[in-house]
Parts: C-alpha cells; sequence; structure tokens
C-alpha cells in the first residue's frame, strides 16, 4: 500500500458567533492525515475535538483556511456536494450511538445505502452481511430498544461501514461503554479498519483506547498539537 | 426505505400518529357532519319547493290582475234556498282562479317556450272550489259578540294545521263578505255557515317534465291522458281522498259538477307533497270556472343551470307585468324550523366549523414541528449519512400527510355515525309559504298577513301553508371529498411546517452529545 494523503488541512480555523461573542473552536490548523492511518484524538472539553471531526467529517466548512479530502477540495464545496461527500466517503460513529429508535438493526444499517442510490435487493443483502461481520447475525430484526450499548454500537460500526468509506470518523465510540464493552467494540473498529483500508480517527477521552492509537493528537482552545 | 421508514414512525411512533390523527379527525368530522346536515335541510328545502313548483322548476311565472277583483262573493237573495221557519238554508259552490291571478294566453305562452334558454314549459289553471254551506236568517242581523256557530269576530283568518287538508271552515267578517243585514232578527238572531274549499288544477296532462304533474306519482288508477280531454274525470291526491272518504271510482262535485275518480296521486320522490287536491282537465276547468283561454301558472325549466338568472331576466323583459320567480327567489319565502335550521347552519354551524378545523391544523403544525425538534439527533444524523435535506423533508411530509389521511377517514367514520344518529333522530321540520290557510281572500285577511301580502305567489299556493319534512342528512360523495381533501391540506400544512424545521436542521447536530 502506497502511503498517499487522504486529509490535507491547511490553515484551517474555525469560529462560532455565541451571544455576540467570537468562539474559535479551531485555530490555524496544520494536518496531513495518510490514508490507512489510525488517529487518536485527545484533549480538555470545549478544546475543538467535535469541531475538528465536524470539518473532518464534510458536515461544515471551516471559517478559514484549507481543506482537502482525497484531493476534493471541501472547504470550497456547496451543502449538496458536501451532503454527497459524506454519503460515499465518510463514515460516522457517534457516542450516543444515534441509530433510528423506531428502526430494527437491519434498517438502520440500509439507511446509510439509502442515499447512494444502491437497490433494495443489494442493500438488504450488504447490511446484512455487514451485521454478521460486527457479530449481530442473530440481531437483524431488534430495535435498537431491545439491544444493549455494546450492541447498538455494533449496529453503528456495521452502518458505518456498509458503504465501504475511505474514513471512519468516531467521536467517542466508547465513552458510554463499560470497560469489556470498549476493548471489543475497540478491536471490532481496528480489525474492520485495517481489513477494508479504512482510515481511522477516534475522538476519546480514554487514554486506553488513545494508546491504541497509532498517532495522537490533542486539541486545547483549537490548536493541534502532535504527542510523541 | 421511503415507506419502510414510514411505515416504522407511524406504528412505532404512535402517540405522535394518533394525537396528530384524532386532532384533524374531529376537525374534519365537525365540517363532514355539518355540511350533511346543510346538504339535508337544503334538500328538505328543495323538497317543499319541488312540490310548491314542480320538480325541475326553475323559474315560476303568474301574474296578478289590476287591483279591484274584490274577494268572492256570495250573493244571497231572498229567492235563494229554502226557507223554513224564518231560517234560509242555502248551499253555494263556485269554482274560481285565486284571488288576483290572471290568466296567459296561448301568444304569451308560445313566446315563453321560444325565449332563449328555456328548455321546458308546463301549464296550469290553478282553481279553489269553494262550497258555502249554511243558514241564514230569512232577515239578518248583524250582532256583536259571541251568537253561536261559526260567526266570527273579525277580518282575520284562521291558520289551519295540516297541510293537506285544505278543506276547513273559515269565519267570515259579515261586513265584507255578505250583504249587510236587511231586516230584524229571530229570537237568536244567530246565522251559521261553514265554506269548505279544495284546490283544482286544470292541467294539460303530457306536460311532465316540469311543473306541478313532474312533482306526483301514480298511487292508484290512471293520470289524466290526452282522450280525457272534455271528459269529467279528475285524479286526486290521495292524502286528500282520505281525508274526503273518497275512492277511485267514486265522484268528486267540482263546480257542482260530478267527476269520475280515475286515479290517485301522491308525491313523487323528492318531493313532500302534491300541487294540489284535485286534477282535472284544462278544458273543463277553464269552462266550468268561466275562464275563455289560458292558463294562470307556467313553469319553466331553463336548460342549464348558470343560465336561470338570464333566462329570468330574459322573460322579465318579455312579460313585464308579471312576477317571475326563480327557484331561489321561491326559497326565500319559505319559513319555519326548516328554513331556521337552514340559516343557523349556515351561520353558526359553518363559523363553528371553520374555526375548529383551524385549530385542528393549528394544532397538528405544532405537534409536528415540536415532533421534528424531538428527532434534531435523528435528522443530523441521516444527514452525516448523505441524506439530502429534500429527502428528509418527504419523509416528515409524509408522515403528516399519512396523519393526516387517517384523521380524514376516521373523521369520516365519526361523520357517518353522527349522521346516522341524526337520521336515526329524524327530525321533523316545517315549513312554512306565506299567508296560511285563510288568508288567500276570505275576508280581507290577506292584508293582514305580511307575507302573504307581499308575495303574491306564496299566497296563491293556498293550503300549502305548512309542510312537514323529516330531514335526512347524508355524507354525498362531494361531502366525502371535502372531508379527504381538508385532512390532506391538514396534512401537507403539518407536513410543511415540520419539514421547514427539518430542512434548517444541520448535519452537525449529530455529534451534539446532549439531545
Ligand atoms: N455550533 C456551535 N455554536 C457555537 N459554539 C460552538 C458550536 N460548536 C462548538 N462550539 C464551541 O466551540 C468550542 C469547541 O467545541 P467542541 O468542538 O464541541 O469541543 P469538544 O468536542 O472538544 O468538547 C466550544 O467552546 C464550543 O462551545
Ligand atoms: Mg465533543
Amino acid at each position: 500500500m502506497t502511503t498517499s494523503s487522504l486529509y490535507k488541512l491547511t490553515g484551517v480555523s474555525k469560529s462560532f458567533r455565541q451571544s455576540g461573542k467570537e468562539v474559535h473552536a479551531l485555530r490555524g490548523v496544520e494536518l496531513t492525515v495518510n490514508t490507512g492511518e489510525h488517529i487518536a484524538v485527545q484533549g480538555p472539553t470545549g478544546g475543538g475535538k467535535s469541531t475538528l471531526l465536524q470539518i473532518l467529517g464534510a458536515l461544515d466548512v471551516p471559517t478559514s483556511g484549507e481543506v482537502e479530502l482525497n484531493g476534493n477540495p471541501v472547504s470550497k464545496m456547496s451543502r449538496s456536494e458536501l451532503t454527497k461527500l459524506r454519503g460515499s466517503l465518510i463514515g460516522f460513529i457517534f457516542q450516543n450511538y444515534n441509530l433510528i429508535p423506531t428502526m430494527t438493526a437491519q434498517e438502520n444499517v440500509e439507511v446509510a445505502l439509502a442515499a447512494t442510490g444502491v437497490n433494495a435487493t443489494e442493500r438488504r443483502a450488504r447490511a446484512i452481511e455487514t451485521l454478521t461481520k460486527v457479530g449481530l447475525a442473530d440481531r437483524l430484526q431488534h430495535l435498537p430498544a431491545e439491544l444493549s450499548g455494546g450492541q447498538q454500537q455494533r449496529v453503528a460500526i456495521a452502518r458505518a461501514l456498509v458503504k465501504n468509506p475511505a474514513v471512519l470518523l468516531a467521536d467517542e465510540p466508547t465513552g458510554n461503554l463499560d470497560e469489556q464493552t470498549r476493548d471489543e467494540i475497540m478491536d471490532l473498529l481496528e480489525a474492520q479498519a485495517a481489513e477494508n483500508e479504512i482510515t481511522l480517527i477516534v475522538v476519546t477521552h480514554d487514554s486506553a483506547v488513545a494508546k491504541r492509537a497509532g498517532r495522537r493528537l490533542n486539541i486545547k482552545d483549537g490548536v493541534v498539537r502532535e504527542v510523541n | 426505505m421511503f415507506f419502510t421508514y414510514l411505515r416504522r414512525e407511524l406504528l412505532n411512533r404512535r402517540r405522535q400518529t394518533v394525537i396528530v390523527s384524532i386532532g384533524l379527525a374531529i376537525g374534519i368530522a365537525l365540517v363532514t357532519t355539518v355540511s350533511a346536515i346543510s346538504g339535508g335541510v337544503k334538500d328538505s328545502q328543495a323538497q317543499v319547493l319541488d312540490s310548491l313548483y314542480g320538480i325541475g322548476t326553475d323559474i315560476s311565472i303568474t301574474q296578478r290582475a289590476a287591483p279591484g277583483d274584490g274577494p268572492p262573493r256570495f250573493d244571497i237573495g231572498s229567492g235563494d234556498g229554502q226557507q223554513v221557519g224564518g231560517v234560509q238554508t242555502i248551499s253555494r259552490t263556485r269554482l274560481r282562479t285565486e284571488r288576483g291571478a290572471s290568466t296567459f294566453d296561448d301568444a304569451t305562452i308560445e313566446k315563453i317556450s321560444s325565449t332563449q334558454g328555456v328548455a321546458a314549459v308546463a301549464t296550469a289553471l290553478k282553481l279553489t272550489n269553494t262550497t258555502f254551506e249554511g243558514e241564514l236568517p230569512t232577515f239578518m242581523q248583524r250582532r256583536q259578540g259571541n251568537d253561536g256557530g261559526q260567526f266570527g269576530q273579525g277580518g282575520d283568518s284562521q291558520q289551519i294545521p295540516g297541510a293537506t287538508t285544505r278543506s276547513t271552515v273559515v269565519t267570515v267578517a259579515p261586513s265584507t263578505t255578505i250583504e249587510q243585514p236587511t231586516g230584524g232578527a229571530d229570537g237568536r238572531g244567530g246565522s251559521a255557515f261553514s265554506i269548505t274549499e279544495f284546490s283544482v288544477l286544470g292541467i294539460t296532462s303530457d306536460q311532465v317534465e316540469v311543473g306541478p304533474m313532474a312533482s306526483v306519482a301514480l298511487k292508484s288508477g290512471r293520470m289524466l291522458a290526452m282522450e280525457d280531454v272534455g271528459k269529467y274525470n279528475a285524479v286526486l291526491d290521495e292524502t286528500y281522498a282520505i281525508t274526503e272518504s273518497l275512492t277511485l271510482k267514486s265522484s268528486i262535485t267540482v263546480a257542482g259538477k260530478k267527476f269520475l275518480v280515475a286515479g290517485l296521486v301522491g308525491p313523487s320522490a323528492g318531493a313532500a307533497e302534491t300541487a294540489a287536491n284535485v286534477y282535472i282537465p284544462i278544458d273543463l276547468a277553464r269552462t266550468l270556472a268561466g275562464v275563455d283561454a289560458g292558463v294562470t301558472n307556467v313553469y319553466v325549466k331553463a336548460s342549464g343551470g348558470d343560465s336561470v338568472s338570464d333566462v329570468s331576466s330574459s322573460l322579465a323583459t318579455l312579460l313585464p307585468e308579471a312576477t317571475i320567480s326563480t327557484s331561489a327567489d321561491l326559497a326565500k319565502t319559505v319559513s319555519g324550523s326548516l328554513s331556521t335550521a337552514s340559516d343557523l347552519l349556515s351561520s353558526f354551524g359553518k363559523w363553528l366549523s371553520i374555526i375548529v378545523v383551524i385549530v385542528a391544523f393549528a394544532l397538528a403544525m405544532l405537534f409536528t414541528m415540536s415532533g421534528v425538534t424531538r428527532r434534531t439527533r435523528e435528522f443530523g444524523t441521516l444527514k452525516a449519512l448523505g441524506w439530502k435535506s429534500n429527502r428528509i423533508v418527504r419523509q416528515v411530509m409524509a408522515e403528516s400527510v399519512v396523519q393526516g389521511v387517517l384523521g380524514g377517514i376516521i373523521g369520516a367514520v365519526i361523520a357517518f355515525g353522527a349522521v346516522a344518529a341524526v337520521n336515526t333522530f329524524a327530525p321533523t321540520l316545517q315549513a312554512a309559504t306565506g299567508g296560511g290557510l285563510g288568508g288567500g281572500g276570505f275576508g280581507g285577511g290577506l292584508g293582514g298577513r305580511g307575507r302573504g301580502a307581499n308575495n303574491p305567489l306564496a299566497a296563491q299556493i293556498r293550503g300549502s301553508s305548512t309542510f312537514d319534512v323529516v330531514l335526512h342528512a347524508a355524507i354525498t360523495p362531494s361531502i366525502l371529498a371535502l372531508a379527504v381533501g381538508l385532512a390532506v391540506v391538514g396534512g401537507v400544512l403539518a407536513g410543511a411546517a415540520g419539514g421547514m424545521r427539518a430542512a434548517r436542521l444541520q448535519p452537525a447536530e449529530s455529534l451534539r452529545s446532549v439531545a
């Protein structure tokens, strides 16, 4: 595998206006991420971790600076181009799993393919296949409320993986789980990322989780720093 | 995915679905029920009008003679009747056109028929057969106070209950209808007499498309036909025949001539009552009433609903002297609980349902918007997964429209129940037209009854003063369409409100740790 750069951030700043005051969530971030890297992002609450993930995930564009993803100039894209990019390249995993409560595990996974124009038959087949991969072959028709936290996060991982993304962005993926489940989830994430050559970026408070990553970043007051 | 998601949301978020649907259902049920009852009341009004003027009659034409034609007079001379011990027994019958009515000749009817927009014309000679029977003192003396018999107190007339029985006793003011007494009293001094009357319609047997013959249905015997011209055959209103103990093949005396009862008729479907007690061939009617030619009433059917007012104004130009009434004009002459119900429904009922619908729509919108707010993270997540805003808006819209349609169905079911309840209860409404039974011509009573005096048309229909109509409410396809339409509109409005909010949500909402 040739090491090509997946992300290239130059001078990225993001500020929010909050009750008349300017909040600088990111300040002049310079960052290059190579394909297949496993990165942990740490830092104090309000430091800018989620904002960085938001920029990397094409959920928002920076106030200033350039973001390139797979050579695409993300910072110059329209809303609908960003939506398309998210649908094809990016897999999200959230602390609260963010499953649709009224849908079964299988349907929750299919949701990720609905936006990409995959037909119903293939959608179903790929959802079942991916859920089987994350160990939930016997939980396809369960609603989120009928699953444990760890199982719900497995559904969320399947949902992120099912479209073969270039990158998995996880915001505190084990924040609500016990230690044993945490390790199982991290094992799964790392195995799947490695197997499918997916770049894995994990925001975490947990140093046990951070230690597993090949590369660690720390964000404080919007400033990104490499940790050695 | 669209239908899966839709089904899941509707079934698994049942509380939301039920609240929005029921809210819309209540509004829609009310509108539907009010519309159905309004429709029933309108049908009842149409029934009354059809009975009076004939089914399919759009315009009714009559004409009043110049003033000076007084009330019917029975001139009783000393040589009339039998005299027994100072009491004279008399019996007089006369068949006359209704007071003040004048006739249209054939040339005029021809002009009416050839008027632009006139599809069909029917004609009739409306007559009243009045029989005066009683005892008078040989030398009558006017007395004050109650002296027995039916001698009345003044010029007012009585309204007689029972619409179909047009035979009645009418009190008469001696000053107006009977020659001033000329002699002294016998001991009691009273004079007892009664007047009975029934309505007679001279008809042309082939005019059945419009006019009075359009609102009758044969019950037994036969209708009058062309070969009855010049023959003493009559058709009777069945109810009238029963009250007068007349049967098929028996005879009825009209203007002193015996007519064979050839058939009995009742109101046809859609009519509440028939137009007259007795139907006879028009040629005999003319002869017996001493009318040379012509008809008193012309019934016009316009070629299209839109052209009624055009036809009416053309006819008004053609016949400047005539009274030309459209069915809309005629409807205004109907009073009583039927018109009260109609007024109530068109004012209070309409506004109540409009307000309830607005409230239901507003609640549906608020519930949908708050539902979207609760699902902020869900929609943010879908956007993060690459769902376009449109797709999410469509989903929210669809949920609301289904809730609306569900509300429409529930509302329609409630309305069907309510309408069934109304029809089981079957309220009877009264409709009154004109000045009442006695107001037409005796004792100067006409002037005393405002409505009758102002409305020659209504006044002519003497005896048809009150109708009992049973209200029958019905949910018609158009009412059902209104219900479904409102339901969809309610759903679309709620969906638009929720969808707009969903469209504005940012995908970054998915990352917020608090829901
Ligand atoms: N949408 C927003 N509007 C206003 N301020 C924001 C918004 N998102 C983040 N912030 C602010 O930016 C800073 C960084 O937030 P965030 O990236 O969520 O931090 P972390 O994830 O490290 O806790 C915080 O001060 C936060 O209040
Ligand atoms: Mg955060």
